[in-house]
């Protein structure tokens, strides 16, 4: 713990973190793109000792959330993680009631006493302690150990699941318009003699680009939880059947308002 | 000029050991605070102005039936700004890397979850005008 008193962001001090992630012998060849499946076997691939692997250690993982994987060889990174563990642990594992120093109510308050322990908290404190239970059990998050590129690949990865969102957006916005464009030449030469009704399009073509939309958005969710599961194994997957996906639904709901604006004009 | 109660603690407040103002920021540090402007500046405001938009352009220039759906968009970029603030608030420092970084995936769930909901009910709207 002597390290922690030098604080390694200071310029002076004899070391400075380097900001460079330890070049992994890479499992991969170099043009491969493999897909691990490392989301549905996470615990049993899990990597604990990145200093071989080169990979990121996952600090708190959805199933170890109890026990903190140790922090990797780097003597540099101290994590206050441990350091709050041993102190929420200590008045259970070894502390003797004369040797406890937690007081209930500032200084100046009485000591905790085993009543206190044996009394039912509040309701508001088991609520709390049940929602951080549950975020520790159930969220998506990973927690990572923050060195080198990490939090801006992550970010990045963020960003990306951003621009999926705002494109599946956009997609709903032409539903829309184009819902309200059918519906506004309602007036017009009788449709007697014709295969569909042009002004009866606009309501499936909307909801064909709404579910659209709503397609984009799951593809952009999938692609980031896989994204972020393999960038902690040092790996990156190359998105490309999702790519492929959205094109060619993409072609075929254009090519759907193709085929209805061409009927259009030669009823008219 | 902020009210001194809102100033207060982030005046004194102690980065690396100095003060806002006598700060020099390093070119890391500079490299991850230009990550989290281009994450949380733009591309988190860009969707909610974006939808906000989107909604004054449905509500004043689509006919009356549409008003609703100019509604939920406006709501939903409410949602996505409320979200974005919270998202910032728990991003994590900057200048002491010893934390542990968290990524965003309980924040994409919640903005999934979000924009489904409204997407629900816009293709519920859509497929009962008359």
């Amino acid at each position: 713990m002597a390290e922690t008193q030098l604080h390694p962001f200071d310029a002076e001090s004899s070391y400075v973190v380097t900001n460079t992630m330890p070049t992994p012998p890479s499992p991969l060849t170099p043009g491969s793109i493999t897909f691990q499946e490392a989301s549905k076997n996470k615990e049993s691939a899990a990597p604990v000792d990145s200093s071989n692997t080169g990979t990121t250690s996952i600090l708190r993982n959805r199933s170890e959330s109890k026990q903190p994987i140790a922090a990797s060889s780097s003597n540099a990174n101290v994590l206050p993680q441990s350091n709050v563990n041993t102190n929420s642990n200590a008045s259970s594992t070894g502390a003797t009631r004369s040797s406890l120093t937690r007081r209930i109510s500032g200084p100046g308050g009485r000591y905790q006493t085993d009543e206190d322990e044996n009394e039912t908290p509040r309701w508001t404190t088991r609520v709390s302690n049940f929602l951080c239970k549950l975020y520790s059990e159930y969220s998506p998050s990973l927690t990572l150990e923050n060195k080198g590129s990490i939090a801006r690949d992550h970010l990045a990865n963020e960003r990306t699941y951003l621009a999926w969102l705002r494109t599946s957006l956009s997609l709903i916005t032409v539903g829309v318009a184009v819902t309200q464009l059918f519906r506004l030449q309602t007036s017009g030469p009788d449709h007697a003699n014709q295969l569909i009704r042009v002004s009866d399009m606009g309501r499936p073509l909307g909801g064909a680009f709404i579910a659209l939309g709503l397609l984009f958005l799951w593809l952009g969710t999938s692609r980031y939880f896989h994204n972020q599961s393999v960038l902690s194994y040092g790996q990156f997957p190359a998105s490309r059947g999702s790519v492929i996906l959205a094109t060619i639904t993409i072609l075929a709901i254009l090519l759907a308002c193709f085929v209805i604006v061409l009927l259009q004009g030669k009823s008219a | 000029m902020a009210h001194p109660k809102f100033m207060g603690p982030r005046k004194h407040r102690l980065y690396r050991g100095h003060r806002a103002r006598s700060l020099n920021i390093t070119e890391e540090e500079l490299v991850e605070i230009r990550a989290r402007e281009r994450t949380f500046d733009g591309a988190y405001w860009r969707t909610a102005m974006k939808s906000f938009s989107m909604g004054m352009i449905i509500i004043r220039l689509f006919t009356k039936s549409f008003n609703k759906i100019g509604i939920i968009f406006v709501a939903f970029g409410m949602a996505m700004l409320g979200i974005s603030v919270l998202r910032r608030k728990a991003a994590g420092d900057v200048f002491d890397q010893r934390k542990p970084f968290e990524t965003s995936g309980f924040w994409v769930m919640m903005t999934t979850g979000v924009t489904t909901v409204a997407y629900v009910i816009m293709f519920i709207l859509i497929m009962k005008l008359s």
